[in-house]
C-alpha cells in the first residue's frame, strides 16, 4: 500500500528537532548542527540506493537514541536546576525589584501630586522651585530607600545576594545559570515577583501571628513605624496596608490571615509548578504533546 | 570492533589528528574514520558533536558556520595552537603504550 503523503525530510528533521528540543541539554547550534549531520548521512545512504525516507530511519538510527544523545550532551549543557543559590539570587533580586520598583512609583506619585498641587509649568520655570524638583528627585533615590531598611538587614540581604550571585555563577562556567534561568520569562517573572512578596511580606506575616502587646521582636527590625514619620516609607507602608498583606500591630481578623496564608502558600506553589515546567506545548511526532519550556531553543 | 572504553579514550586524538589535515565538519570527520579503519573503530555519530563542543571549550579547535552548497549551513571545525600541542603531547602517549605492547607481544616489525 502506497503512503498517501509523500515522505518530506524537512519536515521529519524538524519534528525530530523539536523532540530534542524538549531537553535542556541541547542548544540550537546543537539542534542545527544534528541536522546538518543527518542532511549528509542520509544523502549518502541515497547514493546506496535507499528511498529517501529508509534513509532517514537509518540515519536516525546510526545518529543514536535520543536518550544517549541527551545524556552525552547534556554532560555539556547542564539540564538547569533550580539549585538554592540561584533561588536565592531570584530571592533577593526579587526583592530588591519590589522595593525600588514600589519606592520609584510611588516616590514618583508623590512627585507627580507635588507638581500638580504647585503648578507643571512654575516649577520647571522657576529656578529656586528646580531646585526643589532636583531634591525631591535626591530624596526618591537616597532617603526613600534606605529608609525601608535598617543597616542590619540591608547588609544581611547584600551579603546574600553577592553570595547568591558567586555560587550560581561559579557553579558552572560563567554566569550560565543566572542568564540561563532569564531565558525563561514566565518563571523569571514569577520569581521576582512572587517569591520577592513573599520575602518582603513574610515578616509582616510572622509579626502578625504574634499575640498583641510588647514583643521582644520590634517591628521596626524591618520598617520603620510608619506613622512616626510622613515621608515615602509611610506611604509606601500604607499602600500594601490597604492591599491584601494588612499588617497589624495586633492579630488580624482570621480572614485576613487566612487570605495572607493562602496567597504565600499559592505563590510558592506556583513557583515551583513554573520551575518544573514552563508554559510551552511541544507537539511530538505520535501526536502527544510535551508540557516543558523548550529552554534553549531560539 | 573497539570496545566502548577504547573509542572514548581515542575520540579526541582521533579528532585532533584528522583535523591536523586541514578543517572539516562533523559527518566528513566521521566518515573519515570508518574509511580509515574498514569499519573496526565505529563512532556512534551523534556522540562526536559533545566531543567535538568540548574540545572547543577547551580551546583546543575552533568552529565556523557556512553555507554548504545544499543550502543548509554546515559546521566547520579546525585546529587551533593550543590543540597542536594537546596532539603532541597524544602522540607521544599513544606511542609509548603502542611501543609497550610491541615489545611485550614480540611483534615483529612487518614490511608491507
Amino acid at each position: 500500500m502506497e503512503d498517501p503523503t509523500p515522505f518530506d525530510l524537512n519536515e521529519a528533521i524538524r519534528r525530530w528537532q523539536q523532540s530534542l528540543g524538549t531537553s535542556s541539554a541541547f542548544n540550537s547550534d546543537d539542534l542545527e548542527e544534528l541536522a546538518s549531520h543527518l542532511r549528509a548521512s542520509v544523502q549518502k545512504l541515497k547514493a546506496t540506493g535507499l528511498s529517501e525516507e529508509e534513509s532517514f530511519q537509518t540515519a536516525l538510527q546510526r545518529i543514536g537514541e535520543r536518550r544517549s544523545l541527551e545524556r552525552e550532551f547534556g554532560k555539556l549543557n547542564p539540564p538547569l536546576r533550580w539549585s538554592l543559590p540561584l533561588l536565592s539570587f531570584w530571592i533577593v533580586g526579587g526583592f530588591y525589584f519590589l522595593l525600588v520598583g514600589s519606592s520609584l512609583i510611588f516616590g514618583l506619585l508623590h512627585l507627580v501630586q507635588e507638581m500638580a498641587k504647585r503648578g507643571f509649568w512654575r516649577l520647571l520655570a522657576d529656578g529656586a522651585d528646580r531646585k526643589e524638583l532636583l531634591h525631591h528627585l535626591r530624596w526618591i533615590y537616597f532617603f526613600n530607600l534606605p529608609d525601608y531598611f535598617t543597616p542590619q538587614t540591608s547588609l544581611a540581604l547584600v551579603l546574600m545576594f553577592v553570595l547568591s550571585v558567586r555560587l550560581a555563577a561559579g557553579k558552572w562556567t560563567g554566569f550560565s545559570a543566572i542568564i540561563r534561568s532569564f531565558e525563561r520569562p514566565i518563571r523569571a517573572a514569577a520569581g521576582f515577583i512572587g517569591i520577592g512578596l513573599v520575602i518582603a511580606f513574610l515578616p509582616y506575616f510572622l509579626y502578625s501571628l504574634l499575640p498583641p502587646g510588647k514583643h521582644a521582636l520590634p517591628l521596626e527590625c524591618f520598617l520603620r513605624d510608619p506613622h512616626a514619620t510622613n515621608d515615602l516609607s509611610g506611604l509606601f507602608y500604607s499602600a500594601f496596608q490597604m492591599g491584601l498583606f494588612a499588617p497589624q500591630f495586633a492579630i488580624p481578623p482570621a480572614g485576613v490571615l487566612s487570605a495572607q496564608a493562602t496567597l504565600i502558600v499559592v505563590l510558592v506553589l506556583a513557583m515551583f509548578v513554573l520551575a518544573r515546567r514552563g508554559l510551552h506545548r511541544i507537539p511530538l511526532a505520535d501526536g502527544t504533546f510535551h508540557d516543558r519550556a523548550v529552554s534553549r531553543l531560539r | 570492533m573497539l570496545s566502548r572504553e577504547l573509542v572514548a579514550a581515542s575520540s579526541t586524538t582521533l579528532v585532533l589528528s584528522i583535523l591536523s589535515e586541514g578543517e572539516n565538519y562533523g559527518y566528513a570527520l566521521i566518515q573519515r574514520v570508518a574509511e580509515l579503519s574498514g569499519g573496526e573503530v565505529e563512532w556512534s555519530e551523534g556522540m562526536l558533536y559533545p566531543v567535538l563542543h568540548w574540545m572547543e571549550k577547551e580551546d583546543w579547535i575552533k568552529s565556523e558556520w557556512r553555507q554548504a552548497e545544499s543550502g543548509h549551513r554546515r559546521k566547520y571545525y579546525s585546529l587551533r595552537p593550543k590543540g597542536r600541542k594537546a596532539l603532541h603531547t597524544e602522540k607521544e602517549q599513544w606511542t609509548a603504550v603502542n611501543n609497550l605492547f610491541t615489545k611485550l607481544w614480540k611483534i615483529q616489525p612487518r614490511l608491507t
